[in-house]
């Protein structure tokens, strides 16, 4: 039967120049698993949201063609008809609760569509067991993590027992452990329960290879329909395709045997094993030599030996202790930056990651220990200067964003200095964006000018706070290009994205409840520890299993 | 003299009009969605300036507020800074007062801007500088009545019998209070008001436009 | 919902709660007479001495006593009333002769014992009622208020929590009052505000998207949990409405008259008395009555 049948769609937002989606024709069969992916801006959002009829009933906008739902026409269909029919979760847990209790929360869709009481009592009983939320119910939502609450929005949106399910990056604001847990579920319906899953998501190596379609969306137009081995045997031909490629099998199709492009690390070490040059020594290394980009961004952290490591440390924290009374964070914590360090900060949520680089940055004092600036003891008068040594980019790129314009932004943080704020938006790429509102800006562009406006005080010491965030592909591997030119003597990045930090780093922290664990190259680290591997480490770790 | 038992019964029935209206009127989930937004904001607004007696943003958001969006929203936005920023500083009798004091200073913003403002999504707000000092003028002038509202709780509290000297002191002895909270409604007016205006303006149009465009599509 | 407490009284349906209490409130106008007014207080810090809150009693007195401290002075010195004078001031414009008298005195003391039923009152208001609840209740009637409300209250924490981030982001990028003066706090201040605006606007519009997407508004909505009223609430509820009732009806028989102007009378201590404990047994008895249950 199908599910959706689409007939020619084009959207166009409200003032807006150009249509969003663009002569959309294709069918989605019950049952069907879903991936849409795209870049941020090529409609994939959009589609979803054509999908339940949010636009145009909500975003207004003029829409042509025919969407068929269940073979009935969307347009035909009532709001509370597709509200029970279709259940729609999106990307930020945070705006999606609205109710202060959890269980109210799980009852409010279904007082929506005037189910009769004793019906939602039943029904809340099925989802909690069935999510495992039977402790939560009584909670707060308010009190929830992130990741609690996607699960929780999850929940609520399936005690309608909806026909299909749209997820609009799903993951994009959890940490891999949650994000893997939310995908899990996801992947349950549908195996199981046999629920219709149209998702968008940037993770790709978790979700890829469970996709029974994919939809490659660019500029508004469907590029490719199709089955993941199809499109991972076209992406061969298409270069920009490959940003859309799970780790694995970019490299795969980077060194070369592409016959059958793997999309696990199962199968390509399936595959790679006999192929692949026999490791050297102990040492996890990938050894032939790079020529394609991703290779070369993978094997950048082994160029880089640690020469400067006798050197002076940049900053120098000396037994730190810092956190609540009660709680300490962090306890007795010595690490040291170096010049010329691009470090990932790895460590699970709550570790302290985020209270190590405040305590760098001077947000967070010191319940005991002591920093050191290029071995000077660094005292309470260092930190009135202190964002013109150290830069911190937090998470949230919007709480750096004072004023109507991107130019007026930057002349503010770059103290009226025009020729520096000129530097600043032609190397950040922001020059065609002065006249706009940062608010109207893209996340990538957003963060560029949010790390525009940190760089404006010329720091020889960046952190970053998770810059990956809601990144897709194409953008973290801009950011990567953006952070090497940076003119800054040191970086620290802390994020959850394993991916990035190998192809990013040259240095690679583990922090585990508010202790560093592992402290060393790359290569190292990630040897050590299967959790925080990427997915080509784990296959030439197999693969030196296989040859030995 | 019983004009604080009689004020009592008008506020309380403007009050429940409003309410009434609110629920009644065309109130789509963007509305109460940013209503709910922006009656948190003021509360927060207030709980920061905590620390600077009697001087905080909350009259100005509220008054933005309802000049932007209208008198419902205005209204129901000071409903909630009221009833939320309580929870924090002290629930009480005083409640019912801020929710009414902090309702009718951002209906009368929505009032305001239909007698000066042209109409239509497309309109620039506080253009002219005549009606920036008019806005800020009259979030001054909301500083007072709001002092005035709320003093009407203490004569309550004595049964009525309260001599005019009496009345009129009370409110002299505030009057410093009053003008604390005035003059910090005024600065706060005239130097945010067209930023803050800008900004909701962003927002409302993109409401309205959406609706309407939602409406043109319905046959 | 915010103050984390558990008063028994929470589990009991919160229009019952708050109607006993108003009904407490009402009362405080039904009569002038100090020996009332300062059992009925007496009852009521009995009662919550009982359900141990007067913790949070010095921070609610703490805004009403300034006003009724003025008022305790300024009302006697401005009124004339009374024949009893203690202190004769000069004559000033508008107002009059300033004095005190000891009539006037004596009723600005009722004021405060009255002033001080109210603030307890609403102590117990935030503390003995299931907010929630109570807001559940109406949703039937006023879903859209309702549905506000408890956006705000969602909203709260969360806007707090933007609040100190953006303070800690500008603190790292060295944007500080330029000094320590009023003037200088207050434009800094104003300047965390902005971004603050735009990311809750922006929310605002997900939070939208979020409740049609759900299905508010797409029609006739039912409550889950309708919170039911229980027999024994009835009952209590009637009781509670015994208690005006009962006050009217002794009033009627010219109980309780107390006279302050032109000078003190109080027409009948022993008969007051007895009003009193007549009083004080149907102000128990909607508290016994519905926390037996509890209790049990």
């Amino acid at each position: 039967m199908k599910m959706f049948a689409c007939k020619g769609l084009t959207y166009q937002y409200p003032e807006s120049a150009h249509p969003a989606v663009a002569d959309v024709t294709l069918e989605i069969e019950a049952g069907e698993f879903v991936l849409v992916l795209g870049g941020s801006g090529s409609g994939k959002s959009t589609f979803l949201r054509a999908l339940n009829g949010l636009v145009p009933r909500f975003y207004g906008g003029s829409i042509a063609g025919e969407i068929r739902f269940q073979g009935k026409a969307l347009s035909a269909l009532s709001h509370r008809e597709i509200v029970a029919a279709i259940g729609f979760v999106q990307q930020d847990p945070e705006r999606q609760l609205v109710m202060e209790s959890v269980e109210r929360e799980l009852a409010f869709g279904l007082e929506n569509v005037a189910m009769p009481p004793d019906q939602i009592k039943s029904r809340l009983a099925e989802v909690s067991h069935l999510f495992g939320l039977g402790a939560f119910l009584s909670k707060q939502t308010s009190t929830l993590s992130g990741g609690e609450k996607q699960r929780v929005a999850l929940a609520s949106v399936l005690a309608l027992h909806p026909q299909a399910l749209l997820l609009d990056e799903p993951t994009s604001q959890l940490d891999p452990v949650h994000a893997e847990e939310l995908l899990h579920a996801v992947r349950r319906l549908n195996e199981e329960w046999g629920m219709t899953v149209i998702m968008s998501e940037h993770r790709l190596d978790r979700c890829f290879h469970l996709a029974d379609r994919i939809l490659l969306f660019q500029e508004g137009k469907v590029v490719f329909n199709g089955s993941p081995r199809q499109f991972a045997a076209r992406a061969r031909d298409h270069a920009a395709w490959q940003l859309f490629l799970p780790p694995v099998s970019r490299y795969a199709l980077v060194h070369g045997d592409t016959a059958k492009v793997p999309l696990t690390v199962k199968e390509a070490r399936a595959q790679l094993c006999g192929s692949l040059p026999p490791a050297v020594g102990s040492r996890v290394q990938p050894v032939p030599p790079a020529k394609g980009r991703m290779l070369e961004q993978f094997t950048s952290f082994f160029r880089k030996a640690k020469a400067e490591k006798e050197s002076e440390p940049l900053l120098r924290l000396q037994g730190g202790h810092a956190g609540y009374e009660n709680n300490m964070v962090l306890t007795d914590i010595s690490y040291a930056i170096y010049p010329g360090d691009q470090i990932a900060l790895l460590g699970e949520n709550g570790a302290g990651k985020s209270t190590l680089a405040k305590v760098c940055a001077g947000a967070v004092p010191l319940r005991k220990g002591s920093l050191y600036w290029q071995g000077e003891k660094v005292e309470e008068r260092f930190w009135e200067g202190g964002s013109s040594r150290v830069g911190y980019l937090s998470q949230n790129p919007n709480d750096y964003f004072l004023h109507d314009t991107v130019e007026e932004e930057l002349s503010f943080a770059a103290k009226g200095n025009a020729a520096w704020q000129e530097e600043l938006l032609e190397s950040l790429h922001l020059g065609r964006y002065r006249h706009r509102h940062p608010h109207d800006l893209s996340g990538g562009e957003r963060q560029r000018l949010a790390l525009a406006i940190v760089l404006a005080t010329r720091p020889q010491l960046l952190l970053l706070d998770e810059p990956t965030r809601g990144l897709d592909q194409g953008e973290k591997e801009g950011l990567i290009r953006l952070l090497r030119a940076l003119p800054v003597q040191a970086t620290l990045v802390i994020t959850h994205d394993v991916e990035f930090a190998a192809a990013y780093a040259n240095r690679v922290s583990i922090l585990y409840r508010g202790e560093i664990v592992a402290d060393d190259r790359p290569e190292a680290v990630f040897a050590q520890s299967f959790y925080y591997m990427p997915q080509v480490c784990k296959l030439l770790r197999n693969h030196h299993g296989c040859s030995s | 003299m019983n004009i604080a038992a009689l004020l009592l019964a008008v506020l309380l029935l403007l009050f429940f009009l409003l309410l009434f209206l609110y629920e009644k009127g065309r109130t789509d989930e963007r509305l109460i969605a940013v209503t709910a937004t922006l009656g948190t904001l003021a509360a927060v607004g207030r709980i920061l300036f905590a620390p600077i007696p009697n001087v905080q943003p909350t009259t100005f958001l509220v008054m933005i507020s309802g000049y932007v969006f209208g008198m419902r929203t205005g209204f129901l936005a000071g409903v909630t800074a009221a009833l939320f920023s309580n929870f924090y500083l002290g629930q009480g009798p005083w409640t019912l007062w801020q929710m009414i004091a902090w309702g009718l200073s951002g209906a009368s913003a929505g009032v305001l801007r239909v007698l000066i403002e042209a109409k239509g999504p497309g309109t620039v707000l506080l253009a002219t500088r005549s009606k920036r000092w008019l806005f800020a003028i009259v979030c001054l002038l909301w500083g007072y009545l709001f002092g005035w509202i709320m003093n009407l709780w203490v004569f309550l509290s004595q049964g009525g019998s309260v001599t005019w000297g009496a009345f009129l002191a009370v409110y002299i002895r505030g009057f410093a209070f009053d003008t604390a909270h005035a003059v910090g409604n005024f600065l706060f007016a005239f130097l945010l008001a067209p930023g803050f205006a800008k900004t909701l303006s962003r927002y409302h149009r993109k409401l309205l436009i959406a609706r309407l465009s939602v409406e043109e599509e319905k046959p | 919902m915010i103050a984390p407490t558990d008063s028994r009284w929470r589990k009991i349906h919160p229009v019952v709660v708050c109607l006993l209490l108003l009904v407490h409130g009402a009362l405080v106008f039904f009569w002038e007479n100090p020996l009332l007014i300062g059992g009925q207080l007496l009852f009521l810090i009995l009662w919550a001495k009982r359900e141990r809150i007067f913790v949070d009693l010095p921070s609610y007195f703490r805004y009403g006593w300034w006003i009724a401290l003025v008022f305790l002075l300024i009302n006697p010195l401005c009124a004339s009333n009374g024949v009893t004078f203690l202190w004769k001031g000069p004559i000033t414009p508008l107002i009059g002769r300033l004095d005190l008298t000891a009539e006037e005195l004596g009723y600005a003391g009722m004021s405060m014992l009255r002033l001080s039923i109210l603030v307890l009152l609403s102590v117990m208001y935030q503390r003995f009622i299931d907010h929630d609840r109570l807001m559940l209740t109406f949703s039937a009637w006023m879903p859209r208020f309702v549905l506000t409300a408890v956006l705000a209250i969602r909203l709260f924490p969360f806007l707090e929590q933007e609040m100190a981030r953006i303070q800690e982001t500008m603190r790292l990028r060295g944007i500080l009052p330029k000094s320590d003066a009023w003037r200088d706090r207050l434009v800094h201040r104003l300047f965390l505000f902005r971004p603050l605006l735009l990311s809750a606007l922006e929310g605002a519009w997900l939070t939208a998207e979020t409740l049609y997407v759900r299905g508010f508004g797409s029609g006739p909505r039912t409550v889950y949990k309708r919170s039911r009223i229980t027999g024994d609430e009835i009952m209590g509820l009637l009781l509670v409405l015994f208690i005006p009732v009962f006050a009217g009806f002794a009033l009627g028989f010219d109980f309780g008259r107390f006279q302050f102007y032109p000078r003190m009378m109080w027409h009948d201590p022993v008969g007051d008395l007895l009003f009193l404990a007549g009083l004080s047994v149907v102000w128990i008895l909607p508290l016994y009555w519905l926390l037996r249950r509890q209790t049990q």
